[in-house]
């Protein structure tokens, strides 16, 4: 089982140093700040003049898989398990519910080792909610009953300890995220505060079985509204940390250089903050982009999602984007999970271009387009054009 | 063990004798059989009627070694006193010195032989030194006098149990129990009852003694608790008890309370998990079991004990968890471990499933049925795993163990079947089919590939039968239809539909296949197809294959109008599917609208073009 290791300030300011050129980094210093904040998820470094922002699509690891999901098999709103979405960033690992183990540590009180029967006998709760690709332009999102262990309660049980502001989460599968960089667990950091939310779980059930390997048997992170990246697989470690912590692995793996918004400000390109929560989208399921019609009554359908508060009303367009009409929500929304939507559409002959846009409570909508500012690869949800050709 | 039965005996005789005291019982010279050679004078007789009064009081207070000596004073003042030298025998015994008690009593009952306590004294020290045959003489004589005694009664079941007789105790105390509303007779018999490990008798006599006496219960409970608390057995009994008499809360403060005296004897906070569970507090449940699992991280009893009991309460999820402890445990149990198997593969964890019962199918030395069993589970669970050519070989060996069992066959063809080898399906149940009486699913699966290997007529007689012993299989109507149409009599697969159709009216797309049966016939069935049509079209308006098979029949009859008029409703219904406008294409050119037809084979082309699974449901 490795160690955690907490890095000191200047520690953590030599690891970015590796990643980034002398003239990259004198921007850093220049614009201050630093890793504590970034990882709150707030706005934070300063300009970096970068070529080509990392991103996890830029990984050397050639084991990871991507499993698309899709919305035929979607029965009501849950997709099956064996039709779920995955992607991974190193090989699966070979896990089973006898060994398993699951270890909390850091800034507790008293760390913890909890078997899989532990889990079990924990409290649980059931929610239904969204697991969306951070990178996802289409079918790596997928919808699911997930149960598992609040991970409010285990920390509780392990005691936080004061100054506690950031968890660690670390998975079984390990590898090489970028080249030169040393093979390393996958893991991630959370802020807390998102931890401590009742939503966020320790799931080791999907729609009512136990996780498939590939989507994190025996247990994951899961934490509903956020983009997937942060919903560890194959858990098997949680290290609470504190403001200056810095786990070894996490940077010298390069995962701190994934999952940032990089832009371009000003002729400048810069991280600004880190990807977290899931940005409100719909997607068309049918018609398909490309599919030939014949003229006549058809019902449009698909799904809305947010990661923060609930969809408000879809809108739909097949004219592309000149006009919208309201499509019909199938049940109520509920927070975290995805919402049925369909729209009745008399589909003429001619090529139609159809739209789908979503909108949240707070007023948000799905953009059209992508923001051009945007360099990296992530929270890609613009409305996507379904071309149809009717006769 | 003779130290508890001498215990037992102190507290008889201090009830005897304090009986015999409260009911003025005679048992001295008066009573005596024979008289003293030389009668003590008036004076002698007057103190020694003073040392047994200090004597009886001295007992009663427990002061029995006082008492001893003031019942010698008497004894040798009035050599013949009966009640003086019983008085000494019941306090030596309480002394533990059993010989001289003995002695005292032997000499009581020769000064007054018929004396039925004196007797009974005798018949129960004789029962604790293993004197049976005196003993069950002496109570013999005395049931003849008191048939409906209590104690005599208990006596009895004292030397039953000494002989090691336990039905004819068990019988003995449910007599005195139905005699008696005496409650602490009953409390005596729970006891004993505990003692025999008579579980269900115990709690008769608890559920008794509640209504009665709560005291008494209470402590019959504590009794039964503190002897038998580590009995699966007794605990599900007691809180069956308290569960048919709607008192599980009280089973809760039971357990809670027996829990916190008694912090390290696991089982009472077993019995709390139990009692939570039955009364619907699985939070409770799981909060006592993580506290037992802090102070027992595994244990090779208490685990699979209480697995069992989830597994039977239908709670998959602890059952595993609790198999898993057992497990850790380092148990080796095939039952456990095959249990765990199960619930792993249940719960989708094929991998785990697969590994659990690997290490029983390849343990040798166990017997083939739990190697056979193993071989299944392992089979069973590749074959979820999407790993048919494992499932094979190991399904092959759990056939290889127990060629007399079904599900192994049934599964090893299913894997063909999923392998589309129906061939081979059709094999394995065949060879199967001899070697035991097949079940229902067995005969369906059976006729199923029968069917899928077009040996028809066989797959009638197979689906005949089978419908003719179960009439409910409603899953058999449909490919009996089948091998009737297949085997050249049409007529008999639309009346098995028909069949179907009385039993289920409701089964789905049954009018719509019954109408295609009779269009397959030819003229002679469009009417009758057209009714069936009518019959769908009430309960499923929008299926547009009513309407489709609808223009089918009037072009055949050559009403092009209603054809096309039909055809144009399936497709306004569903609009892309290439079959619907090949249809029209024929009806048009029917009709001479070449144009039109042509323009409907482009929008066929067009469609199949892009070859789109069906996404028009919006569920």
């Amino acid at each position: 089982m490795p160690t955690w290791v907490v890095h000191s300030h200047s520690m953590r300011l030599l690891d970015i140093r590796a990643e980034l050129s002398r003239r990259r980094w004198l921007s850093l210093l220049a614009g201050i700040l630093l890793p504590a904040r970034w990882f709150h998820g707030e706005p934070v470094i300063g300009a970096v003049q970068s070529a080509k922002p990392p991103s996890a699509v830029d990984t050397v690891d050639v084991n990871r898989a991507a499993v698309s999901t899709s919305f035929e098999s979607v029965e009501k709103t849950i997709t099956p398990a064996d039709q779920f979405f995955a992607r991974s960033h190193h090989e699966e690992p070979k896990l089973s519910m006898a060994d398993w183990k699951l270890r909390i540590e850091g800034r507790v009180e008293t760390p913890q080792d909890l078997t899989f029967s532990d889990l079990i006998e924990s409290p649980t709760r059931t929610l239904e909610a969204v697991l969306e690709c951070a990178g996802n332009r289409g079918f790596l999102v997928s919808n699911g009953r997930w149960e598992g262990v609040s991970l409010a309660y285990l920390l509780k049980r392990a005691g936080l300890n004061s100054g506690a502001s950031q968890l660690l989460f670390e998975g079984s599968d390990e590898g090489r995220l970028m080249e030169g960089r040393p093979s390393c667990a996958y893991a991630r950091l959370v802020p807390l505060t998102k931890c401590l939310s009742s939503e966020s779980i320790v799931a080791f059930k999907l729609n009512g079985h136990f996780l498939p390997p590939r989507n994190g048997f025996p247990a994951r992170a899961f934490l509903p509204g956020w983009y997937g990246m942060d919903s560890v697989k194959w858990l098997r470690r949680i290290v609470v940390l504190g403001d200056l912590d810095q786990p070894e692995t996490f940077y010298s793996s390069g995962m701190h250089l994934l999952y940032n918004r990089w832009v371009r400000e000003g002729g400048q390109e810069r991280i600004t903050s880190r990807v977290s929560e899931i940005l409100v989208r719909s997607v068309i399921a049918f018609p398909g982009n490309g599919t030939n019609l014949a003229a006549g009554r058809y019902v449009v359908w698909g799904f809305a999602w947010t990661g923060k508060g609930l969809v408000q009303a879809v809108e739909i367009s097949t004219d592309g984007g000149t006009n919208w009409k309201s499509a019909e929500l199938k049940s109520s929304p509920v927070p975290f999970a995805w919402v049925r939507w369909t729209f009745d559409w008399v589909a003429e002959p001619g090529s139609h271009v159809l739209l789908a846009r979503a909108r949240e409570e707070s007023g948000t909508s799905q953009p059209i387009t992508r923001d051009p500012s945007r360099l990296d690869g992530y929270e890609c949800n613009w409305s996507e054009p379904t071309k149809c050709a009717v006769v | 063990m003779f130290s508890n039965r001498l215990s037992s005996t102190y507290r008889l005789s201090k009830l005897v004798l304090l009986l015999m005291v409260c009911c003025g019982v005679e048992v001295h010279g008066r009573t005596a059989q024979r008289p003293s050679p030389q009668p003590p004078s008036a004076q002698a007789m007057a103190s020694a009627a003073e040392f047994l009064k200090q004597a009886e009081e001295e007992f009663q207070k427990a002061d029995f070694s006082a008492a001893a000596g003031h019942f010698r004073q008497v004894i040798r003042l009035v050599p013949h006193d009966a009640r003086a030298r019983f008085g000494l025998g019941l306090s030596l015994a309480s002394l533990g010195k059993h010989e001289e008690a003995y002695e005292a009593l032997l000499q009581a009952h020769r000064l007054s032989s018929a004396n039925p306590e004196i007797l009974l004294a005798l018949a129960q020290m004789e029962t604790s030194l293993g004197k049976l045959n005196l003993a069950r003489q002496r109570l013999a004589i005395v049931q003849k006098v008191r048939p409906n005694d209590q104690r005599t009664g208990l006596l009895m079941v004292q030397t039953y149990l000494a002989e090691n007789r336990t039905q004819a105790a068990l019988a003995k105390i449910q007599s005195l129990s139905r005699a008696s509303q005496d409650s602490r007779l009953h409390s005596q018999l729970a006891s004993l009852l505990v003692k025999m490990g008579a579980w269900r008798e115990v709690i008769a006599e608890y559920e008794w003694l509640e209504q009665q006496s709560p005291k008494e219960a209470e402590t019959a409970i504590a009794q039964a608790l503190y002897v038998a608390g580590d009995s699966w057995e007794f605990r599900e009994t007691l809180l069956n008890s308290f569960g048919a008499r709607r008192r599980m809360p009280a089973a809760i403060e039971l357990f809670q309370r027996f829990s916190r005296q008694n912090p390290d004897n696991p089982y009472f906070q077993v019995g709390l998990i139990q009692a939570s569970v039955m009364n619907g507090d699985f939070e409770v449940a799981k909060e006592e079991l993580r506290s037992l699992s802090r102070r027992l991280p595994s244990d090779s009893r208490i685990y699979p004990e209480l697995g069992q009991f989830f597994f039977t309460w239908k709670l998959e999820d602890l059952a595993l968890s609790q198999f898993l402890r057992a497990h850790r445990s380092g148990l080796q149990d095939p039952k456990v471990t095959l249990q765990l198997a199960g619930l792993q593969g249940r719960g989708g964890a094929y991998s785990d499933a697969i590994q659990t019962a690997l290490r029983i199918e390849q343990q040798t030395q166990l017997g083939s049925q739990v190697r056979s069993a193993a071989a299944l589970l392992v089979g069973t669970s590749y074959m979820s795993a999407g790993q048919e050519k494992r499932a094979i070989e190991h399904l092959d060996l759990a056939i290889q163990l127990m060629p007399d069992q079904e599900n192994n066959y049934l599964a090893l063809s299913q894997v063909h079947e999923v392998l589309r080898d129906t061939k081979s399906a059709l094999d394995v149940l065949k060879r199967g089919r001899s070697k035991f009486t097949p079940s229902p699913d067995y005969l369906l699966s059976l006729g199923n590939n029968l069917l899928a290997n077009q040996e028809y007529e066989d797959a009638v007689i197979v689906l005949e039968d089978l419908l003719q012993k179960h009439p409910d299989q409603s899953k058999a109507y449909l490919p009996l239809a089948q091998a009737y149409r297949l085997s050249d009599q049409p007529r008999l697969g639309i009346e098995t539909m028909r069949r179907l159709y009385e039993r289920q009216p409701d089964f789905p797309m049954l009018a719509i296949m019954l109408a295609q049966s009779l269009i397959d016939e030819g003229a002679s069935g469009y009417e009758l197809a057209l009714e069936e049509l009518n019959r769908a079209e009430k309960a499923t308006p929008a299926d547009a294959d009513i309407y489709f098979l609808r223009s089918k029949v009037f072009l055949s009859m050559g009403r092009l109008d209603e054809s096309e008029a039909q055809l144009r409703r399936a497709i306004e219904l569903r609009p892309s599917s290439p079959g619907f406008h090949y249809q029209l294409a024929l009806v048009y050119q029917r009709m001479g609208k070449e144009v039109l037809a042509l323009h409907e084979i482009e929008k066929k082309n067009h469609l199949e073009r892009t070859l789109i699974p069906d996404l028009t449901r919006s569920n």
